[in-house]
């Protein structure tokens, strides 16, 4: 051992080299290098997560470096017939695709993580768990509280009639909530350890997650809203940035040429009256946001992150818009920024926003092709960026606590 | 405002410190410069800096580059008030950090690390720590071993767990 002394760095400069490594695969290699490398992985994960990936049908992409990773599915899923629609962690949600002809009683819906391989499979949606009743109900999104192979985890599931159903971990079938259930879901998350709902209404409901039975009580929350519309309602989405609630808005303006804006806003108690209140956010502080139809997420950066601070990064999965949203971080997010058409951004430009961010960039893969043709890096059934880029549904976040476990 | 602020920075580093490297070399600098080193700075609070601060795990070639580093970024907290000058000294200064990190060899880079974490000059630890994160950047867990000369102190059994869990960052 002391021959190497000279190459022995302390646990903190460890730490700082880990933080600045974003991708996911270097991190994975740092880790097999010696204990000592091991053990300040270990210790790391929880305050330096990776820059998330994008789940794409089949694989992953990494935004640190455009990396593609195969998924490997399940015996008996067929990589074309599922899309994400949903991630927690290493885990992402899969959901048959939408067929006319498939009897809805084979209708059932997958967790899985990838890089484990670990797979739990939920129960059965009918159409009968719907008030809205009908044949042609499909999922448009999941949420989970937490690992779905642990104890207490908790599903969500957003259908395309916009109800909420919810499946615990231990249940033979999906449950409606027990009292006021919400209609016209704009989008839910796990907040806290309590599944938050918000309604095209604005209205937020909350299920409490302590109530271990399977009535869930409700708990609306009337929010005071000074929100102009200017522009056509697009989406609505919630997702957790360090600590709080956020609710992003997105409206379109303008007709063919125009152009799509995010309102951000905090769940906030009124320090005067005691409400809770819809508070509009103007700084992210060092977090980026990325926002997408399957999921939602916010995450710290630093200023050598190759996606920068007071982003917000979205990808549309209705094939309207593929674009990278910039938001300039001198600019308060108020007014957010513009978001260019489709035509007008190649989607190669897309994945060039991340890498190029990379500063320096010398030793980096120049063109997508070299980026695909690295040593880990496997493709297979799709012709480039843009049909990656395309295919995109949901960003997912890895974190690797389960590996620990095993340790 | 800004003005005497910086001013008084000044006036503040005014003073002189000796640093004596674990080779016996000595380095005069102003105790604006050494204050960058958290280390430094505390022993300038409390007084104990009279007959020079003695290093004794830094030697006198990597000194030269910590001092070189803090000489050239002592600019920063007094042209913190002044927005104009800052951003004009911030393109030297990168090029600096970059010419600086680059050059090195490995065992200098990895004492230059240590030295930064002994002195606390945290960013100069930042920045060497990125110039290995940077040389790691698409390695396998072997050709990082192989790049810093560590020792691969896992047992067979370990190792194989690990290649497992990560196999699907290695699925080539």
């Amino acid at each position: 051992m002391d021959e190497h002394l000279a190459y022995h760095l302390p646990d903190l400069a460890l730490e700082i080299v880990l933080s600045h490594l974003q991708s996911l695969a270097d991190r994975a290699s740092f880790r097999g290098v010696c204990r000592q490398w091991a053990a300040v992985w270990r210790d790391q994960w929880p305050r330096t997560p990776p820059m998330p990936w994008l789940a794409a049908p089949g694989h992953c992409v990494a935004l640190s470096d455009a990396s593609v990773h195969r998924v490997p599915l399940p015996n008996g899923v067929d990589v074309d017939g599922v899309v994400c629609c949903g991630s927690l962690g290493n885990w992402i949600a899969l959901a048959p695709k939408r067929r006319r002809w498939r009897p809805r009683h084979q209708v059932r819906h997958l967790l899985l993580n990838p890089f484990s391989g670990a797979s739990v499979q939920l129960p059965i949606l009918t159409p009968a768990a719907f008030r809205g009743g009908g044949d042609d109900i499909n999922v448009e999104k999941i949420v989970i509280s937490s690992a779905p192979d642990s104890d207490g985890c908790v599903v969500a599931a957003i259908s395309s009639t916009r109800e909420i159903v919810i499946w615990r971990r231990g249940q033979e079938s999906w449950s409606t909530p027990a009292a006021a259930a919400p209609s016209n879901v704009a989008d839910a998350v796990f907040h806290g350890g309590d599944l938050y709902v918000v309604d095209k209404c604005s209205q937020l409901y909350v299920f409490s997650g302590d109530d271990g039975g399977g009535g869930q009580e409700l708990h609306p929350v009337w929010l005071e809203m000074d929100l102009t519309r200017t522009g056509r309602f697009v989406a609505r989405v919630l997702l957790e940035c360090d600590g709080r609630l956020l609710m992003a808005d997105r409206h379109r303006h303008g007709g063919d040429a125009g152009y799509h804006e995010y309102s951000v806003y905090a769940l906030e108690r009124d320090a005067a009256c005691g409400d809770w209140c819809w508070s509009p956010v103007t700084r992210l502080d060092g977090h980026v946001l990325f926002l997408g139809a399957g999921c939602c997420r916010a995450l710290p950066v630093t200023g050598r992150d190759r996606v920068k601070d007071g982003n917000v990064v979205f990808l549309d999965d209705s094939a309207e818009i593929t674009a990278v949203v910039t938001v300039d971080d001198r600019k308060p997010l108020e007014r957010s920024a513009l978001i260019r058409r489709s035509m007008d951004v190649p989607a190669s430009n897309v994945m060039d926003t991340f890498r190029r961010r990379g500063g320096g960039g010398g030793g980096r893969p120049a063109s997508p092709a070299a980026s695909m043709a690295g040593r880990r890096n496997q493709c297979f059934g799709f012709g480039g960026l843009q049909d990656l880029i395309v295919l995109m549904k949901s960003f997912m976040s890895p974190q690797e606590d389960e590996c620990t476990h095993r340790q | 405002m800004a003005a005497a602020a910086a001013e008084a920075t000044t006036d503040g580093g005014g003073k002189m410190i000796i640093l004596i490297s674990a080779d016996g070399k000595r380095f005069e600098v102003t105790e604006a410069v050494a204050s960058q080193s958290q280390l430094i700075s505390n022993m300038i609070e409390d007084d104990c800096t009279e007959n020079g601060v003695r290093l004794p795990n830094v030697d006198g070639d990597i000194l030269t580059m910590v001092v070189d580093y803090c000489n050239m970024h002592a600019g920063d907290a007094a042209a913190a008030g002044d927005t104009m000058k800052a951003s004009s000294t911030e393109e030297e200064l990168k090029k600096f950090d970059a010419e600086l990190v680059q050059a090195l060899e490995n065992p200098v880079l990895f004492k230059l690390i240590l030295a930064a974490n002994f002195l606390n000059i945290k960013s100069l630890l930042d920045m060497t720590c990125q110039r290995v994160a940077d040389m790691m950047s698409g390695k396998t867990p072997e050709q990082m071993r192989e790049t810093f000369s560590i020792e691969n102190d896992f047992t067979p059994e370990e190792e194989a767990a690990i290649r497992q869990e990560n196999a699907w960052a290695f699925d080539d």
